[in-house]
């Protein structure tokens, strides 16, 4: 792993770190369930914590072939959550389902950061560095 | 140890301090005023109660039930629509509305429920439901703190008594109200938002309600 790479995956962890506990925080203490667009992208940004913690103590100049598969599907599905929760594309508004709403804002922070929005800068962030990562390592 | 290894060590140590502390302390508080719970009933599963809201009239032949969620935009979407059956029909069909607050998604579906029973009380139930429809976006944007002053104010623009509308709203026997219209959904297998009864037959969703009002109409 490259000084630079080593910078890349270190941020990279403290963006997933930040991830995780905003999002546990969210769902444990504020008490938002988290809708199923949310599992899916907590279904990758969880386990990339460890594996970024894990490639880094080990100095795996790999280290992207691992998140990547995770952080990409993961920031599609984002970004279709996105679309979905600001009204670019219309969800099905033919009933309210009992359960957990994709589009119910919880949060609006200086009236456009919602969870969803932060997500998608989680995850785009991850891709990128990882990107930058790889590329890194082809020098 | 390397300087990657206590970095780490450390991040993960600290998150799952973090994690395990909210799991811990994270449950208490996070809710001051629990969500309406359907009641338990002998008799669940009735379409209309005796103080159930009724526009229209009493003699209707068609009988259409809704149960909805003033926070729902799909029930907000579903008011004209029904207007409009109303207004085509307005000696043959009647409506009767029932709550189904679903709190899970919709922060001040039980309060807005409940608001609505003492409007009712003051005999303003409908023009409660008009105006929550109508201004849904704005009262749903405000905060957990703000609302209850908001709906006060719409309340007093409804030209209801606020005193008493206050009081009514926190009563212990308007949430019963709300309680057992949940109850009689959840026995008729109410789980959406607007679910419609068309003389006893069940449509889930708007879109299939002036069809199903027009055959119960024998027209």
């Amino acid at each position: 792993m490259t000084a630079r790479q080593t910078l890349y995956a270190r941020l990279a962890f403290v963006l997933v770190f930040f991830s995780v506990v905003g999002s546990l925080y969210f769902s444990e203490v504020a008490g938002f369930p988290p809708c199923k667009l949310c599992w899916v992208q907590r279904l990758a940004v969880f386990p990339s914590l460890l594996i970024l913690g894990v490639g880094l103590i080990r100095k795996d100049s790999l280290l992207h072939t691992y998140v990547l598969p995770l952080a990409i599907p993961a920031l599609l599905v984002s970004a279709y959550h996105n679309l979905l929760y600001y009204g670019v594309l219309a969800e099905s508004k033919a009933t309210c389902e009992a359960g957990i709403s994709c589009t119910t804002k919880y949060i609006e922070w200086f009236g456009f950061v919602t969870i969803p929005l932060l997500a998608l800068v989680a995850l785009g962030g991850l891709t990128t560095l990882m990107i930058l990562f790889r590329q890194e390592g082809r020098k | 140890m390397s300087s990657d290894m206590k970095f780490v060590s450390v991040m993960i140590v600290v998150a799952i301090a973090a994690i395990a502390g909210f799991f811990v302390f994270g449950r208490n508080g996070a809710e001051t005023n629990g969500p309406i719970e359907p009641a338990v009933l002998t008799d669940a599963g009735q379409l209309v109660r005796e103080d159930s809201p009724v526009r229209g009239p009493a003699d209707a032949k068609v009988t259409i039930v809704e149960f909805a969620d003033f926070q729902c935009p799909a029930c907000k979407a579903a008011k004209p629509v029904i207007l409009s059956v109303l207004e085509k029909n307005p000696t043959t069909v009647r409506l009767v509305f029932r709550h189904f607050p679903i709190s899970s998604i919709h922060q001040h579906a039980d309060q807005t429920a409940l608001s609505a029973e003492a409007a009712k009380n003051q005999g303003k139930f409908w023009e409660w439901y008009d105006k929550m429809y109508d201004d849904q976006e704005a009262w749903s944007a405000q905060s957990k703190r703000k609302i209850t002053e908001f709906l006060t104010q719409i309340a007093t623009d409804l030209g209801l008594n606020t005193e008493t509308f206050t009081t009514d709203a926190a009563a212990a026997a308007t949430r019963d109200i709300v309680a057992r219209d949940l109850a009689d959904a959840d026995a008729l297998g109410v789980s959406s938002t607007p679910t419609f009864f068309v003389n006893g037959q069940k449509i889930e969703g708007t879109s299939a309600l002036e069809a199903a009002v027009t055959a119960a109409l024998g027209r």
